[in-house]
């Protein structure tokens, strides 16, 4: 798996329906194997008062309550806009999510990943996880960011927090690649959403003594 | 009195109260200081007047002045919400602060203040511009009132034009323009009277179901008292100046927009109201009017948005009504109209719609039906990011003409993705800014 | 449902008036002049000045461009009378501009004024002397409504 150099990057971006990392807003932007990406206007931040624990044997049990599964979805984050020249305050040990300013479409046989820039990895600021960006991928970028920090941190819109890099995927049968893909035409990301910690692990959260 | 003159200046010590608790909520995109120094300075001014107040008619004018700040601060807190497009309230408030203007103790074109909110259903597409009056305000509040349930429909949000002209209409310095070289013109034919007007409506030439809505409403309606009981004559030429207003400024998509919302809310395009005048009156006038404008220019046939932008003005036709009662005005009404708002609108950059390029749209259309928000960024062949201005009301226009090309595209991704367009381009004019 | 409902009765002449009278006491005392408070009556006159250079008085209120309406009862009378809240007002500036500006156009005359309530604003004081001038007219029009 060869992670792509600077000017193979810029070959795939030259390509119509290849990669898509969109707007560009400056050539710095272009690192030697990666590009960084900037904060976007969006920040989703955990409710103290939301939820009482992280418990997916909740969230299975209340799947099927549209009452319940839309008041614990639409009450878990508070969301803020946050505009241009406007700033959003990361208290030490919070989490945010917010969007990359940046639209990014990944093709089929590329992966992207995410890191924290190192710049601001030493003012305390963390993306949580190395966010993998699977193939077919078309969205904003989702970044958890934390503060490892002592003090507070000021996030504005459209400063660079993080960076891509792409790595080449092998692939021993392209054609039921691509069709597990099309599956997706029109499903894109344009904010931020909460993960779904229980889906397909619902065997495991049963009360019941395992056969 | 003394007792209600007691309860009143109570009251203002609540209506305080209240006004701070507004600050509890997070704005975002609003800014709270300039609702909240305009409201405290009215009711500064209003408790003084209480507690001066000499008589109980002058009592109860200022009780009644303390309900309208109660209602104002109260639409401050639902504006806290942020239940709207805040880039497209970005692009749409530089028109309407550049048009917006009045003269006042603080200069020449003072710009109102501009407040927003979201509110109920389809027909709340509103801006309320406060009255001129005397009343107990110093600056003007300009409130855009957008349907919470259309938030990321910007392509829809285009119909703010015409609601625009309701507050360009009530900008006095305006007024005087609008009226030497718009009104007069619209004001000919059959808009030239209240009984021209009338006489058009019960035309025995009129179309059969226009005919078949005048049986339906109340029978004591006629032609000799159409505009004196049920009708407001003047109110329906307003709306046709907003009409055209909207056009002026939103170009093609507002045509798109008042096509769909008017024809959603009036499937049968029949009939009117009270306070405007005849659905597909409008339509068909908007559809001339952009004609005239030139809005309607296609590429070459060999253009690669040729069959594009032809599918969307051939859906736009389809909204048009063919029997003659139907067009009211004739082209040369409408040059003159159109001339004189463009004169007028020319001295406040960026309130004209500009006119893009074919070679703008090449580059945005295409952008959209790969889903990827149309916006003035590209690669260049030396493979450096090369970004540039464009004007939001091109990323709506190109989101039109896709949902007219592109019939298996949903909507909301359409209009989402212009959305997000807009805020990406905010940004890349930020970066391009000196 | 309310618990009480009256006809909207317009107070905008009365306001004008009270707010004309308030140029004459804020010219007597500079102080009181610049405060904050002071500028509401003195951008209410300025806006009605403005109103009257440009033949701009009518105010009324229009629905949304997607508003249905329907004709369930005739448009109230006291619509009309609404919308001549103004005439007792444009009587009143009339009246002063024609004893205190007599054969004076229009336009010079209400920049004149605003020049004026703009001096009183953000200095306390109007310059002679257009002071008289102004005092003359915002007496002549406070009387004549």
């Amino acid at each position: 798996m060869a992670a792509l150099s600077r000017s193979s990057i810029l070959a795939r971006l030259k390509l119509a329906d290849n990669l898509v990392i969109s707007p560009i807003l400056a050539d710095s932007q272009l690192g030697d194997s990666s590009i960084d990406l900037r904060m976007g206007t969006v920040a989703l931040v955990a409710r103290a008062g939301g939820q009482p624990t992280v418990d997916p044997a909740i969230q299975l049990r209340t799947n099927n309550d549209a009452h319940a599964s839309t008041e614990r979805r639409e009450q878990k984050h508070e969301r803020f806009d946050v505009p241009f020249g406007h700033s959003f305050l990361l208290h030490p040990g919070s989490l945010l999510l917010v969007p990359t300013l940046e639209w990014v479409k990944i093709p089929a046989d590329l992966q992207g990943v995410v890191t924290a820039r190192s710049s601001w990895a030493r003012e305390g600021l963390n993306i949580a996880t190395a966010t993998i960006i699977n193939p077919g991928y078309q969205g904003i970028v989702t970044l958890e960011l934390a503060n490892f920090g002592e003090i507070p941190i000021k996030l504005y819109p459209g400063l660079r927090i993080a960076q891509i890099a792409f790595y080449e995927l092998r692939s021993d049968d392209p054609a039921a690649d691509k069709s597990h893909l099309d599956r997706s035409q029109f499903k894109m990301s344009f904010e931020p959403q909460a993960g779904k910690i229980a889906d397909g692990d619902e065997k495991f959260l049963s009360n019941q003594a395992p056969p | 009195m003394a007792i209600a003159q007691e309860f009143l200046l109570q009251e203002c010590e609540n209506l305080r109260d209240l006004l701070n608790k507004t600050l509890r909520y997070e704005y975002g995109s609003a800014d709270s200081r300039i609702f909240y120094d305009e409201c405290s300075e009215r009711l500064a001014s209003l408790e003084a007047a209480i507690g001066a107040a000499a008589d109980p008619a002058a009592l109860g004018q200022e009780g009644n002045h303390l309900n309208q700040l109660a209602n104002l601060i109260c639409r401050l807190e639902r504006s806290s919400i942020s239940e709207h497009s805040w880039p497209f309230v970005h692009e749409f408030k530089r028109i309407a602060s550049a048009i917006c203007t009045e003269d006042t103790l603080a200069g020449p074109n003072t710009p109102n203040q501009i407040y927003v909110l979201a509110d109920g259903g389809l027909d709340t597409y509103r801006i309320h511009p406060e009255d001129r009056r005397p009343a107990y305000t110093q600056k003007r509040l300009l409130t855009i009132v957008f349907p919470k349930s259309l938030k990321h429909f910007v392509l829809l949000h285009s119909i703010l034009g015409h609601e625009l002209g309701h507050a360009i209409w009530r900008c006095s310095k305006h007024k005087r323009d609008m009226r030497d070289q718009v009104e007069k013109h619209i004001k000919e034919g059959v808009f030239a009277s209240p009984d021209e007007t009338a006489a058009h409506i019960y035309s025995p030439t009129a179309p059969l179901n226009e005919k078949g809505f005048l049986g339906a409403c109340p029978a004591s309606m006629k032609q000799d008292n159409l505009f004196l009981n049920y009708a407001n004559w003047e109110a329906w030429f307003e709306e046709i100046l907003c009409d055209l207003v909207g056009l002026v400024i939103f170009g093609p998509s507002f045509v798109a927009s008042e096509c769909e919302l008017l024809t959603s809310m009036n499937p049968a395009m029949t009939g009117f109201g009270p306070g405007h005048p005849p659905t597909a009156w409008r339509l068909n006038y908007l559809l001339d009017s952009a004609k005239i404008l030139g809005y309607d220019a296609r590429p070459p046939d060999t253009h690669p948005l040729r069959a594009d932008i032809d599918a969307f003005w051939a859906h736009l036709e389809t909204f048009r009504s063919t029997d003659p009662w139907y067009s009211i005005f004739t082209d040369e009404q409408l040059r003159r109209a159109l001339g004189g708002m463009k004169n007028l609108f020319n001295r406040y950059p960026p309130t004209e719609y500009p006119v893009p390029t074919f070679e703008r749209l090449e580059h945005l259309v295409p952008m959209l039906k790969r889903q990827i928000p149309p916006v003035g960024f590209r690669i260049a062949n030396d493979g450096s990011p090369k970004c540039e201005n464009v004007d939001f009301r091109h990323i709506l226009f190109s989101g039109w003409i896709t949902k007219a090309s592109q019939p298996a595209m949903p909507v909301d991704i359409i209009n989402k993705l212009c959305e997000q367009a807009i805020m990406q381009q905010i940004a890349i004019n930020i970066s391009l800014s000196p | 449902m309310s618990i009480t409902s009256r006809y909207e009765v317009d107070h905008s002449s009365s306001l004008a008036k009270r707010f004309a009278g308030l140029v004459t006491s804020y010219m007597n005392d500079p102080i009181a002049a610049r405060e904050p408070v002071a500028r509401v009556p003195l951008e209410n006159l300025f806006r009605i000045l403005e109103m009257y250079r440009y033949d701009a008085f009518e105010d009324e209120e229009r629905n949304g461009v997607l508003a249905l309406e329907g004709f369930n009862s005739p448009i109230p009378i006291v619509r009309a009378e609404q919308s001549s809240w103004y005439t007792e007002v444009l009587g009143a500036l009339e009246k002063a501009r024609q004893d205190v500006f007599p054969a004076e156009a229009k336009d010079e005359v209400v920049q004149r004024l605003e020049d004026g309530l703009r001096q009183l604003s953000h200095n306390g004081r109007i310059e002679d002397p257009l002071a008289d001038r102004v005092r003359g007219f915002f007496t002549t029009f406070a009387a004549s409504i």
